[in-house]
């Protein structure tokens, strides 16, 4: 499958994640190797729907403009194209500008002109409803029920674009891409696949990459990792001193974020990784081959977030050892005030429409109903109780009942009442409008471009 | 530490891990100490959808358990309670959610 010569190499550097940090030495090792160009992911769905229903992404601008201003200017130094995935956490299209924005603001600060491609990865309801009623549209395992309803109530879709995207707008002349929703590898496979490089060890290499050094031991802070693109195989290699790839921890990396480590599906490619091998390059970097990968019809992952109502929450701890010794029956206990008290304020069927999630520390707090071990063991217990409601009045009135039973909750050892402890003045916390993934599904598309919007300007 | 009932998961083990596959999918990484330890635990049979299923209360249908030789890793992946996230979540990230293969004796 290489359509390159015999000697023919191509080198990348890759930083971990747009905002966590890298050191800057480390870059500038990696540019006074002389390189084709930079990558960085900056996204993720680890940390829930937030920030593509429309919250901040995870990091501050601070940080976010520390690491775009060293890659872009980095990119500049050795004049190789810059490539961002995912910008602002989530990939919406606010987080394309927001880091558009730093980039424009580097310029200036530095003196620099370049040509800058903005990708916008998302996706109008219409567009998803009509996929859906052309039959364009496949769930993934496991899929929530997705139907046109839900796609538009849906506040916000993104598509997962692949490598085209990039490729276009590298065509198009941008010396830096600044792309929504991009899956992970499709950043570093990008420019491999242009040039004709084995398309199994371009996605296998882009997979590897992903994360920067968290593919070498021993595990630190994200750092830069190079990445050179050989015929038969590819090398990769971290750029601090004080870590190495081993065949191991570059195997091991393979697993990361994937339900199967041996089949990795991408948009138009599915790369099989089953006989790829893994040999040391050096004492500090190592070798892989033998990753195969074949076209297939051309499908978009979907991303959407819906609102799941309106959440407050409260928390407090319990100390008293005869409380702790029959905590289940202790807040059972209350449950005949709250419905009572609810139904004298909000009338029937108000407390109803509440889901009620009470969370103990101590218990099963961290687990719920996958605990092994679903008894109370400890001298102290935490409580993290919230209450979900369609209305924020509802969400008002039934949280406030709720912790106002707990606060008095009857201890089955004393006469007279007692009083939990809590740790702040505000005893009940807004969350707001919260977000909810509603969607798990692919959209199958003729032009992979087609989904995806990209926008030039001339830069400084 | 070999018991009656076998070798502790914990004994074999390098180390372990679980993190989300986006957010419908909650996955763990068992790393084997060495090819030894992972042929015993492999060859055993004793990581399968079945007992995955009982430690997690989970349907057994919906659980993957995928052996990875380079790294000396078997990934046992499984539907998460509810999607990353979403109000009644407990462990957003999926970080915390190996504990119960632990259990597992080989």
């Amino acid at each position: 499958m290489t359509d390159v010569p015999d000697d023919a190499t191509l080198s990348y550097l890759s930083i971990g994640s747009v905002g966590t940090g890298f050191g800057e030495g480390s870059l500038q090792r990696g540019l006074s190797r002389g390189i084709d160009f930079i990558g960085a992911d900056a996204g993720s769905v680890d940390g829930g729907p937030a920030s593509l229903a429309g919250g901040p992404p995870s990091w501050s601008d601070a940080a976010y403009e520390r690491d775009l201003s060293l890659l872009v200017r980095g990119s500049r130094q050795a004049e190789v194209p810059l490539l961002v995935g995912s910008c602002g956490l989530s990939g919406r299209d606010w987080g394309v500008d927001y880091f558009a924005e730093m980039a424009r603001r580097t310029a200036k600060e530095h003196g620099l002109r370049f040509t800058m491609a903005r990708v916008y990865t998302e996706i109008p309801a219409d567009v998803v409803a009509t996929a859906l009623h052309e039959g364009r549209l496949h769930p993934l395992t496991p899929a929530p029920h997705y139907d046109e309803e839900v796609i538009r109530r849906s506040i916000r879709i993104v598509g997962v674009m692949g490598v085209e995207p990039f490729q276009a707008a590298l065509e198009g002349g941008a010396d830096v891409v600044l792309a929504g929703r991009t899956t992970d590898a499709a950043i570093f496979a990008a420019i491999p696949l242009a040039r004709g490089f084995d398309p199994g060890l371009a996605w296998h290499a882009g997979k590897i990459a992903e994360c920067g050094t968290a593919s070498a031991e021993p595990r630190r802070r994200l750092d830069v990792l190079s990445v050179t693109m050989e015929p038969e195989s590819f090398v990769v290699e971290p750029l601090a001193d004080d870590i190495r790839c081993t065949p191991f921890s570059v195997a091991a990396h393979q697993l990361h974020e994937v339900a199967d480590p041996v089949t990795m599906v991408e948009p138009g490619w599915t790369t099989d990784l089953s006989q790829a091998t893994y040999d040391p390059a050096s004492d500090r970097s190592v070798r892989v081959a033998g990753s195969v990968a074949q076209k297939t019809p051309y499908t978009v992952k979907l991303e959407g977030a819906e609102s799941a109502g309106f959440q407050r929450m409260f928390m407090f701890s319990v100390r008293d050892p005869t409380v702790l010794a029959h905590l289940d029956q202790w807040a059972a206990g209350i449950q005949d005030d709250i419905a009572i008290r609810c139904r004298e304020i909000l009338g029937d069927g108000a407390l109803e429409q509440c889901q009620v999630h009470v969370r103990t520390y101590g218990k099963d707090g961290t687990m719920g109903p996958r605990e092994p071990v679903p008894t109370f063991e400890g001298h102290e217990a935490f409580f993290l109780v919230d209450v979900l409601a369609p209305t924020p009045a509802l969400c008002e009135t039934v949280t406030s009942v709720i912790w106002y039973a707990y606060l008095h909750a009857k201890g089955p050892a004393w006469r007279g009442s007692s009083t939990v402890a809590w740790p702040f003045t505000r005893f009940v916390h807004d969350l707001g409008e919260v977000p909810r993934f509603n969607v798990h599904h692919v959209i199958e598309v003729d032009d992979p471009l087609s989904l995806f919007r990209i926008e030039y300007e001339e830069v400084g | 530490m070999t018991t009656a009932g076998g070798t502790a998961m914990i004994d074999l083990l390098e180390s372990i891990r679980s993190k989300n596959a986006g957010p419908f999918t909650v996955c763990v990484d068992l790393f084997f100490k060495d090819r030894a330890a992972y042929d015993h635990a492999v060859d055993s049979g004793a990581i399968n959808p079945e007992a995955v299923g009982a430690l997690y209360r989970v349907d057994p249908a919906a659980v993957r358990v995928v052996e990875f030789v380079p790294a000396l890793a078997v990934k046992v992946s499984m539907p998460r309670l509810v999607p990353g996230g979403a109000p009644g979540d407990r462990d957003v990230a999926g970080g915390q959610q190996f504990v119960p293969l632990l259990e597992l004796t080989i």
